[in-house]
């Protein structure tokens, strides 16, 4: 065989373009020639997606004469895949587009089209500006997110397998990298589940999805984001019996990509789910309280702070916020950093359904959720709600109708307000927690009566005012940090130092009495007598409580007072006051300590 | 209105993006700021409060808020609609990456001038207290004047604002960024001042004899009363910086000294620290201290013993007038009190404070008076004696 057939020789044979001569002549030789043989696989390989568009689309014969002639050219046989020439996958790109713009029975709709027609354009732009360059672009479409190097994108190829009624066994080849023929469909919903107590977002995009009954391809690329490829996930919403999602795909050598493999009975457009993890978003809760004037009554404000920092756009999300801790063996920005999505075997001892259980919740809560209706709601104009919800050992937020985040953007929104809070002003003293000095607490219950109580408080700083005038101006009284609190729990907010209130304890007596010596006439026990007075001086012009707490060292105690007390725990014992404004009151009390074999004494 | 630009802007967006755009362009209009209150009530934090007019259209209006250069805690930030509160309503807030700057989503269900009050946390701007009190020769009152000193380093000037502090009347002020404002808010003349040389035994060396030709100086301090009878006791008075003078009788005053004060509630007292005098003198030794062992154990070791000790202390007066002197003695652990030839009152279980009324001193000499005071120490253990805090 020493004439093997060229290229186009291939080609024109593979696509019945020749003579009938030379179409048997290149069959025979063929026959005979294994090298010939192997190189006509690998071109119906490069162009099995071009086979599918055969059957369907009214592509002129000059159009594909002039595919055909550039892919044709047999000088550079060699596949230059995306990731390591963007240019050139531009231009790919940008020649599989012109194609898929002539579909006329793709359902792609007129500015899908005009994204396609500027795509080139947008990549240029983009690269030359490098990476981590924001375009300006930002208010466009999302599927503006072809471009390569910021955002997460879905393609479509297509297969080339036939519409035939019955659909081959054998698996598709997986699609050579430097061909995609896609479509990109729009992300229609979105809806962002926020946690707190990780870095870690569910995302659930629905998007419209064109099938071709057979085989279908479909890949979502992630560059530059924070998606945590393990978690990635597709399902059909509707046809589900018809349609399968053999596999997902995570191709050798490319990097932040993943194809599923969907066998399809149907053709058309079937709408599919796709979830997956992304670090990068969080959010905080953060309060505002504002005392009235006698400090009875507190107006207390909660928000949510959103911020977004996951590479991607979000534009209309559905947003749900999280409280609770929620168990997850890995992190999901480290997940997502990873070279191989699932690493190299002999690395990291990968636990996945341990990982799945921790975050299961979040799926369980969405069945019985339902994706929001998508609002546009600059139409009505009326401040957010955020609905609130008890599930499992956490608290879903949702946030009323949907939310442009977009990336690097934060965001405030009210979650709570309730007016006339009755809260009670408490000072405490502690010398063991705050030294000596009084500190100011402001307290309420997370309940009904408190005007609260339909969720519980996510822990979160707060800052208190109080209105100072009858203008309503304000004074800043404190800020703190609080707890989570559950429904029915009390709140004790820290205010920091009391600045008006003074504490002063005083030690006025001391003695030691009731030795008792051991055998060798050495001393084994005794008693130590303190008399203390704690004076209490309130320069404020409003009445207050203040609860002194007084540790003493030992749990063999007894103690003397006029005032009562209650005992707070083994060792210590609390005092609970009031005063008037503008006053002085002295505690005073005698606390006796058993040491040694006295101890016995008070067991006895 | 000052030449200084204002870093801290509050533009209203005529024409927005569709959606929140990168580039972030604006054409915008900058309502101008009316009434302000700097409230400087918490020395943790001061409180700013102004009001612009907002010219809102009908619909959604995009307000954004700017700081650039000037710390403000973003979530202290707060506004309030003033003239339609029921139908201005704040829908959302936005923060656009690497800004110091919120994006109000304000909607407004006509087309209103409208006053907003925005409240938020500023940095770097505060105040101090300052006091200057001149006594009269005699040091029986002094005339006692408190500063306000305002320093903004905020980053941000105020043409104009009403400040305001805890207590007293509000009053006009601007001031600009870097610039610092001393300004007198509290005159109170004639209040009564007592003078008072306080001797404590544990900060103070016992026998000048001992120092080798050096003086101990006696510290001296006025004490002012907060309260009604000294012209003040309307409101605490805050802790600062005091500077004391004393009229020399020649229309002039000398300084005396200075000092810091802590926050003084009404009623409570002030002292002043003015320096130390060297015409008291004190000379205070133990003449006697034995140890009485009451237990000792199989082997002849003492487990618990008790003391004998004696204090005495000589007081002289050179001074041409006549003082009182505040002694304090400290006796650590369980003890009693044998005998002692002045009165003394408990201020805790471990101290006595004595208060000595000097004579001035005669031809004769310094006016001098001795303390005498036995006492006993109980149940000790060796190697476990209590030790007295230590006072330098």
């Amino acid at each position: 065989m020493e004439n093997h057939l060229t290229e186009n020789e291939l080609i024109e044979y593979r696509f019945g373009l020749s003579s009938q001569e030379q179409q048997s002549i290149s069959s025979e030789h063929l026959a005979g020639c294994a090298e010939c043989r192997e190189r006509l696989e690998q071109l119906i390989k490069k162009f099995a997606a071009l086979d599918l568009l055969r059957e369907d689309t009214h592509v002129s014969e000059e159009l594909i004469s002039e595919v055909l002639e550039q892919a044709g050219q047999p000088v550079h046989r060699k596949i230059v895949p995306f990731y390591k020439s963007p240019w050139t996958g531009a231009v790919a790109a940008a020649l599989v587009a012109c194609f898929v713009l002539l579909m006329s029975n793709l359902n792609i709709d007129k500015s899908t089209q005009q994204q396609f027609a500027r795509e080139p354009k947008s990549e240029d732009k983009i690269a030359s500006k490098g990476p981590g360059a924001k375009g300006e672009s930002q208010a466009d479409s999302p599927m503006k997110i072809i471009a390569q190097d910021t955002e997460s994108k879905i393609q479509m190829p297509f297969t080339g397998e036939s519409t035939s009624e019955s659909i081959s066994e054998q698996l598709p080849f997986a699609p050579a990298s430097a061909i995609e023929l896609v479509t990109l469909p729009r992300r229609d919903k979105v809806q962002l589940t926020i946690y707190k107590s990780a870095d870690l977002t569910l995302v659930r995009e629905r998007r419209n999805l064109t099938l071709k009954k057979g085989w279908n391809w479909l890949q979502f690329m992630w560059a530059n984001t924070l998606i945590d490829p393990t978690s990635l996930s597709l399902e059909p919403l509707e046809q589900a019996g018809k349609i399968d999602i053999q596999q997902l795909v995570f191709p050798a050598r490319l990097r932040e990509l993943g194809r599923w493999l969907i066998r399809s009975e149907i053709s058309g457009q079937v709408p599919f789910e796709i979830t997956y993890f992304t670090s990068g978003l969080s959010w905080r809760a953060f309060y505002m309280g504002t005392l009235s004037q006698n400090e009875k009554t507190m107006k207390m404000q909660g928000y949510v702070r959103l911020g977004n920092n996951s590479g991607e756009d979000y534009d209309n999300a559905q947003t749900r916020l999280i409280v609770g801790q929620v168990h997850i063996l890995d992190e999901i920005a480290q997940l997502a950093r990873r070279q191989y999505p699932y690493d190299r075997p002999g690395i990291i001892d990968y636990d996945e359904s341990a990982f799945k259980k921790g975050v299961s919740v979040t799926n369980e809560e969405y069945q019985t959720g339902r994706l929001g209706q998508r609002q546009n709601w600059f139409a009505d104009l009326k401040a957010k709600e955020i609905k609130k919800e008890g599930l499992s050992e956490y608290f879903l937020y949702t946030i009323d109708g949907t939310e442009t985040i977009p990336n690097e953007w934060g965001k405030r929104l009210l979650s709570f307000e309730a007016d006339d809070i009755a809260v009670e002003s408490l000072y405490k003293y502690d010398e063991e927690r705050w030294g000596n000095q009084a500190i100011r607490f402001v307290k309420f219950t997370n309940d009904d009566k408190h005007n609260l109580g339909q969720t519980p408080i996510p822990n979160g700083d707060v800052k208190i005012y109080s209105y100072a005038d009858e203008q309503s101006y304000l004074s800043y009284v404190g800020g703190t940090e609080i707890k989570y609190i559950p429904v029915d729990e009390k709140v004790e907010l820290n205010l920091g130092p009391a600045r008006l209130v003074k504490i002063e304890p005083k030690l006025m007596d001391f003695k030691t009495e009731n030795y008792i010596f051991d055998n060798r006439a050495n001393v084994s026990g005794w008693d130590e007598i303190r008399s203390w007075k704690i004076e209490i001086t309130n320069t404020r012009t409003l009445p207050i409580q203040i609860e002194i707490t007084r540790g003493f060292g030992t749990a063999y105690w007894t103690l003397q007072s006029e005032t009562t007390y209650e005992k707070y725990d083994a060792t210590h014992a609390r005092f609970i006051l009031e005063l008037e404004p503008r006053s002085k009151q002295t505690l005073e009390y005698t606390v006796r300590t058993y040491h040694g074999t006295r101890e016995e004494s008070l067991t006895e | 209105m000052n030449d200084r630009k204002n870093k801290l802007t509050v533009i209203v967006l005529l024409l927005a993006c569709s959606a929140i755009s990168r580039g972030r362009i604006k054409l915008v209009a900058l309502p101008e700021r009316a009434a302000t209150v700097i409230r400087l009530d918490n020395p943790r934090a001061t409180l700013i409060e102004e009001e612009r007019v907002l010219t809102l259209q009908k619909g959604l209006n995009k307000v954004d808020f700017s700081w650039k250069g000037v710390s403000i805690d973003a979530d202290s930030i707060r506004l309030r609609a003033l003239d339609h509160t029921d139908k201005v309503t704040l829908l959302s807030v936005s923060y656009p990456p690497n800004e110091a700057a919120l994006v109000w989503d304000i909607s407004s269900d006509s087309d209103y001038a409208e006053t907003v009050r925005i409240s938020y946390l500023l940095s770097n701007i505060d105040r101090l207290i300052t006091y200057k009190a001149v006594a009269d020769k005699a040091e029986t009152f002094v005339d006692l004047k408190s500063y306000l000193v305002l320093r903004n380093f905020s980053g941000e000037d105020f043409a104009k604002a009403r400040v305001l502090l805890d207590y007293g009347e509000a009053f006009e002020q601007g001031i600009a960024h870097e610039e610092t404002k001393q300004m007198l808010f509290l005159k109170s003349p004639k209040v009564p001042i007592t003078k008072v040389w306080k001797f404590d035994a544990a900060r103070l060396p016992w026998d000048p004899e001992k120092l080798e030709n050096q003086n101990v100086g006696i510290p001296v301090s006025y004490r002012i009363v907060n309260e009604a009878k000294s012209n003040l006791g309307e409101f605490s008075l805050w802790g600062g910086k005091a500077r004391l003078f004393q009229d020399d009788g020649h229309e002039s005053t000398i300084f005396l000294g200075e000092d810091t004060t802590g926050l003084v509630p009404v009623g409570e007292k002030m002292e002043l620290y003015i320096g130390d005098s060297r015409d008291i003198v004190v000379t205070q030794r133990k003449m006697q201290d034995i140890r009485v062992p009451t237990h000792k154990n199989n082997r002849g070791d003492v487990v618990l013993y008790d003391t004998n000790e004696q204090i005495t202390a000589k007081i002289e007066n050179f001074k041409d007038s006549p003082a009182m002197l505040t002694m304090i003695q400290h006796i650590p652990g369980q003890w009693e009190m044998e005998s002692c030839n002045m009165k003394y009152e408990k201020k805790d279980a471990n101290t006595l404070e004595f208060e000595i009324q000097l004579p001035a001193r005669s031809e004769a000499g310094p006016a001098v008076k001795e303390l005498k005071m036995t006492y006993h120490r109980r149940h000790l253990r060796p190697g476990a004696e209590p030790q007295l805090p230590v006072r330098r």
